[in-house]
Parts: structure tokens; sequence; C-alpha cells
């Protein structure tokens, strides 16, 4: 279970602290199958192994959408509730392809001052992803940390 | 460099130039809108079984952000793509995924209806290491069938013109 952030761990974490080091499992040709079909997803270059090496890429394509999702619920597991997530933004640098093992690590970079008394601290976050030593996905995010402990 | 690639080269640029001109009058317009969608259950126990993520969500009742992004996809038509939010732009060759940006107003719940309106926000040419790059902005906007605000999805795509793969 990872450790969500309150407002008294926001205000004693220093930026540059990692606030999560996950590696996910390898991604395999039926979760890329079954993610195609759960959100609608229709280029074959995802779930077509044949198609997508005559097409250039070293195999099937894991979905950029996809990588969202797991950058997403990386920050997301970070806070309670998940609607604390106020902002997030992700850069696809490099292809991922099925069989990969991908990893995620989110990072303090810094922090919005309150701007009303008893308002909410805003933490703003990087999240890299990388496969092996390639980073795959850049990403930043804000986090909203409601002095009460509720957002 | 040949002639020829130097002919090609300024093909692109021109088709390049004249798509983003033509998109350019363009920005604000309405490109798709959608909805009410309810999101059921089913869809978002799908959605977060494909994910893979380890563990389980902190609360089941609120819908993953991220599958905000895909509701203007469905339904499922199997090789082909039938985003409507890409329809805008078939003057442009080679898109590759320039970005994703989400923007949430408030939480999400299972078995609420949705509303969708994605409009065109942005398009510039932007000079690239190999030539011109044409970057388009999709902006699509959600809120609740009780008319507040959920929060918004900006995909910016990049073009490269020449023939699509």
């Amino acid at each position: 279970m990872i450790a969500t952030i309150d407002w008294v761990r926001a205000q004693a974490l220093p930026d540059g602290a990692v606030l999560l080091d996950l590696a996910l499992p390898p991604v395999t040709m039926t979760q890329l199958a079954f993610y195609c079909g759960a959100a609608g997803v229709t280029d074959p270059i995802h779930y077509d192994r044949d198609l997508a090496k005559r097409m250039g890429f070293k195999d099937a394509v894991v979905n950029g959408s996809l990588r969202v999702g797991w950058m997403a619920e990386a920050v997301t597991s970070l806070v309670a509730p998940p609607s604390s997530v106020r902002e997030l933004k992700c850069n696809h640098v490099r292809a991922m392809h099925v069989e990969d093992t991908p990893a995620i690590t989110v990072t303090l970079k810094g922090r919005e001052r309150p701007t009303v008394l008893g308002g909410e601290l805003v933490l703003i976050c990087t999240i890299e992803m990388r496969v092996g030593d390639t980073i795959t996905d850049r990403g930043e995010a804000r986090l909203g940390i409601a002095a009460t402990g509720a957002a | 460099m040949s002639e020829r690639s130097s002919d090609g080269q300024e093909a692109i640029r021109r088709q390049i130039t004249a798509g983003i001109a033509a998109l350019s009058a363009r920005i604000g317009e309405e490109i798709a809108s959608w909805g009410p969608v309810e999101i059921d259950r089913t869809t978002v126990s799908r959605y977060w079984e494909a994910l893979g993520f380890p563990g389980r969500p902190r609360d089941c009742e609120i819908v993953p952000l991220t599958l905000l992004a895909l509701l203007p996809r469905r339904p499922v038509d199997i090789n082909r793509d039938v985003r409507p939010s890409e329809q805008v732009d078939n003057a442009l060759g080679n898109p590759v995924n320039g970005g994703t940006t989400f923007t949430i107003k408030r939480a999400l719940h299972i078995g609420e209806r949705v509303r969708g309106r994605t409009a065109l926000t942005e398009a510039f040419v932007r000079e690239g290491r190999s030539g011109p790059l044409g970057i388009v902005v999709k902006q699509t906007s959600f809120w609740g069938d009780d008319g507040t605000e959920i929060g918004a999805v900006d995909r910016t795509t990049i073009y490269r013109g020449g023939i699509e793969r």
C-alpha cells in the first residue's frame, strides 16, 4: 500500500524527495488487447504484432493513453481523495513495446503556497517513466493537499 | 541533399503551411460534441483492470481521470480509427503524439452522466531540425448533466507532413 501525502507530511517533504518508485509488470499482448477493447482504441499497431513490425516498429506498440493511465494512477495513489489531482501533463519521449517492463518514479519538484489561510497546499511533482535506463515518458502533476485532510 | 529530396522538403513545407493556415481560421470551432453518456460501473471496472496498475483504487466510486479522455472514442470499430476529433486535420501527414494535459475541476462519480465538447484551440507552425512541423491542439471539455464543469483534456498533435503511413 502506497502511503498517501497528508497536510503534515506535505509540509515536511523536501524538494527532490522521491514520492513513488514503482516497477510495473511486463506488458503482455493480452493486456494490450484487453486495454484496446476497454478503451475503444482501434489502431491495430497496438494488438497486431505482425502489422506493427511491417510498419517499422520493433513490436506491438504500447498505447500512449495506457502509459498516461499509469502515470495518472501513480500520482492518484499518492493522495486522498483521488480528485486531489488538479492537473496532469504527460509527454511521450520514446516508443514502448510489448514485453517491456516499465517503471515509474514520482519526485517532488516544489510547491505552491496557499493563497489564503487554511487553503490548499499544491505540490508540484515530476513523473518519469522508463524501460531499463531509457526514459519513455515525462510528466508533471499538481496535487492539492487540503489543510483539513479533505479536499 | 539531392534535388528530389529538396523538392520533397519543399512539398512538405507547402503541405504543413497550407494545412495549418486552413486550421488557423477555425480556432475555437467545435469539432465534435457528444453525450450525455452514463459512466457505468462495468466500463470503469474494465478500464481499471485493463490498466493493470498494482493495487486497487482508493475510492471505487470515482472514475479514473484518464478514462475521461477515452469517452469520445466509443464505440469500438475494429481496424478503423473512428476518433471524431482527429478528422479535422486530415490534410496534415504523419502525426505523432505531442502530449496530453488533464485539468480536473471535480471528481466524476460512477453513475453520473457526462457531456463533452471538443474544440480546436491552437494551430501553428514550428521549425523543427528537419523542417517545419504543424502543431495542433484540441481541447475536450467535460461537464455533468447538472451543468458543472468536470475538467478538460488538451491533446497536442505534431504533424511532420508527407504521406500517412
